[in-house]
């Protein structure tokens, strides 16, 4: 039982590794889903603003007198031209129609700066060094400052000067508009280009700026603050405006940190959602286990106190059943012994005027006979109601069997032949029990015959035992009969109980000794009893072999009283 | 003639005693139980008892342990097995124990012999 507890300690149960899965998908998912929405708000609120700068640039703009000239540059940076693919070419096209000038360019920035890419007008020619002075003291002040500038240059006169973006390295998108000066111009001014687009192709993936800066004579100073995060720099001339900060307008911001907090909120929530499923899992298997392995202790203890019980009952009543018979068997001695005295008065009183005809001798014979049958049944239940030890006593075998010869005589049919015995050594055994074992063998073999037939007993010796054999040439045993026959009950009788050679078995044995027998369908049975012999003397036969019981002690007695 | 007293509590036994032991040339008297018996004892004298073991009042050992001297010949019958205790008890006293149902023959030869050693 403790294997099945321990079993998969190291193995997640398949519950608590849904759970961790589930938390985990969710947490991931979130994740995602949540950047998304922080990207789409960061996208939001650029092209917001960049809206918002544009408005304010078309509204500046177009409140300038038609004859004041001005300029606006528009700078970005990053550290690789990659950041601005498309910019130059696509999205930065100068508006068609324009008034002034427009341009936008790829700059290499360092110590010597390059145009990289070139839109419009531009003051340098593609794969050129920067070299206008004016623009190149702007880049390498920028370049020292570590900062992005973007450097409207306009020369009131008409003549175009260049504006310049800078950063401390790497690469930058620079994009300057000019208005010039245009009396015979009517309408208002138009936008320069587009800046919104300058905004969107700038990068968030990497560090970079936007820097809108315009001219002194733009009035865009007093907007500053509408650009949420614009900064003026007062410089010489110029009034700088950082319009915005592209990269990571929500950075900082409690927004950013969500889609991470609910990453790791979600982890740590599946942990130990998981551990808690885990455990509450493991609890319950446990405590289901034991329940298991209690109930089954219970049941198998329940199961043995039953069995005792019913062994107790049944010993009991076996126990009683043994009382029973003990009483009975007791009680139904002396009747008995009544009507052997009966008997014999009677076949007396007939002797008298000479023997009796044939059919009352057989009569009183046949009542003679069944008495002692019902003696010897009463016997044999005594002895297996209440085992005895033997009750030991010298015993004149040949004697004894005398004895049960007169008791129990073969029926007129049966012929009884007696082989010769020599002297025999002293036997100490239980008289009573010993007469009960030849006078069950005796009867048995009268019955074994049926009607007409021999039964042969013979008493040898040999090494260390003494040998009584019984033996019939009835009709002999099959196998199976032979296997059960010292079974208590078992019998193949009509009537009787079944406890004869059961019972004769046990006292052969209670004496040493080994009851045997030997038998063939067709060849008759065998009995044997084998007895181990006296070691002593040997004792010189008695004298009077039909006494029985108080033989041996009427010597003593005799002895005693002469 | 011999002197025999035969002890029992069962009529149908001492009747059928006394008329085989008559029979076989003997006098008889019955005792009931054993307290009787000892009565008859008191003032009779006897060479042979057949007695019974198992007997209300007084059983046929008590008897045998009480008789007084000369004490005679003592035949003890039992429906009993003569277990380990009887037969020291009667081992000394008894001239034999025979257990009932005896055949009728053997009786008598014992009561025979008993005659002879009283």
């Amino acid at each position: 039982m403790a294997d099945g507890l321990e079993r998969g300690a190291a193995r997640l149960r398949p519950v608590s590794a849904a759970v961790l899965a589930l938390f985990l998908v969710a947490s991931v998912g979130g994740f995602f889903a949540l950047r998304g929405v922080v990207d789409d708000q960061e996208h939001r609120l650029l092209s917001e603003r960049a809206r918002e700068a544009q408005a304010l640039l078309d509204g500046s703009l177009s409140s300038l007198p038609a004859t004041l000239g001005g300029m606006i540059a528009v700078a970005a940076v990053a550290p690789t031209p990659a950041a601005f693919d498309g910019i130059a070419g696509k999205q930065l096209r100068p508006k068609p129609g324009a008034p002034g000038f427009v341009y936008v360019e790829l700059l290499k920035v360092g110590a010597a700066p390059t145009v990289v890419a070139r839109v419009g007008e531009a003051p340098d020619a593609v794969g050129a060094t920067v070299t206008d002075p004016v623009r190149l003291e702007a880049i390498q002040a920028s370049a020292r400052e570590g900062k992005l500038t973007a450097t409207p240059l306009y020369s009131e006169g008409g003549e175009r000067r260049l504006g310049l973006a800078m950063a401390g390295g790497g690469y930058a998108v620079y994009s300057a508009s000019a208005v010039t000066p245009n009396a015979s111009s009517d309408g208002p001014n138009q936008p320069f280009h587009e800046l919104t687009a300058v905004l969107y192709a700038t990068p968030t993936a990497v560090p970079s700026q936007i820097i809108l800066a315009t001219t002194k004579h733009l009035p865009l100073t007093g907007h500053t603050a509408k650009v949420t995060v614009g900064k003026s720099i007062a410089g010489a001339d110029l009034q700088w405006l950082l319009v915005t900060q592209a990269r990571g307008v929500l950075a900082g911001t409690a927004a950013h940190a969500v889609p991470w907090v609910v990453l790791g909120f979600g982890l740590i929530l599946g942990l130990v959602g998981t551990a808690m499923v885990e455990v509450l899992v493991r609890r319950r298997r446990y405590a289901m286990a034991l329940v298991r392995e209690r109930t089954a202790e219970l049941r198998s203890s329940l199961q043995e106190l039953e069995q005792t019980q019913m062994e107790l009952v049944a010993k009991e009543r076996l126990a009683g059943i043994g009382q029973l018979a003990s009483a009975v068997g007791h009680e139904l001695r002396n009747p008995l012994g009544v009507l052997t005295n009966v008997l014999f008065l009677l076949r007396t009183k007939l002797s008298r005027g000479g023997p009796p005809s044939d059919d009352v001798t057989r009569q009183l014979d046949t009542a003679d006979r069944e008495v002692t049958a019902a003696s010897l049944i009463v016997s044999d239940l005594l002895e297996f109601a209440r085992a005895r030890e033997p009750v030991r006593e010298p015993v004149d075998l040949p004697a004894l069997v005398d004895e049960a010869l007169s008791v129990a005589p073969p029926p007129t049919q049966i012929a009884v032949v007696r082989r010769p015995v020599d002297g025999l050594p002293a036997l100490s055994a239980d008289r009573d029990q010993l007469r009960q074992v030849i006078l069950n063998l005796l009867t048995n073999a009268y019955q074994a015959i049926g009607e007409t037939g021999t039964v042969t007993l013979g008493i040898e010796q040999s090494d260390g035992a003494v040998q009584l054999l019984v033996a019939d040439d009835g009709a002999g045993m099959t196998e199976e009969t032979r296997a059960r026959l010292f079974e208590p009950f078992f019998t193949t009788k009509a009537k009787g109980v079944g406890l004869g050679l059961a019972v004769s078995r046990r006292i052969v044995e209670a004496h040493g000794g080994r009851l045997l027998c030997e038998s063939a369908v067709g060849s008759g049975t065998q009995f044997r009893v084998v007895l181990p012999m006296l070691t002593g003397p040997r004792q010189p036969p008695s004298p009077a072999a039909d006494v029985i019981t108080g033989e041996a002690r009427s010597s003593r007695a005799g002895g005693d009283g002469a | 003639m011999s002197r025999l007293l035969v002890v029992d509590d069962e009529l149908g036994m001492r009747e059928t005693l006394t008329d085989i032991l008559e029979t076989a040339g003997h006098k008889v008297d019955v005792a009931a139980n054993g307290r009787l018996a000892l009565d008859r004892l008191a003032v009779e004298d006897y060479d042979v008892v057949v007695m019974d073991v198992r007997m209300p009042e007084l059983d046929g050992v008590s008897v045998l342990q009480r008789m007084g001297p000369p004490p005679p010949q003592v035949i003890l019958m039992t429906a009993y097995a003569l277990d380990e205790q009887l037969a020291q008890a009667v081992d000394a006293d008894a001239f034999a124990v025979v257990q009932k149902p005896f055949p009728v023959r053997m009786l008598l030869q014992l009561v025979e012999r008993a005659v002879v050693a009283a």
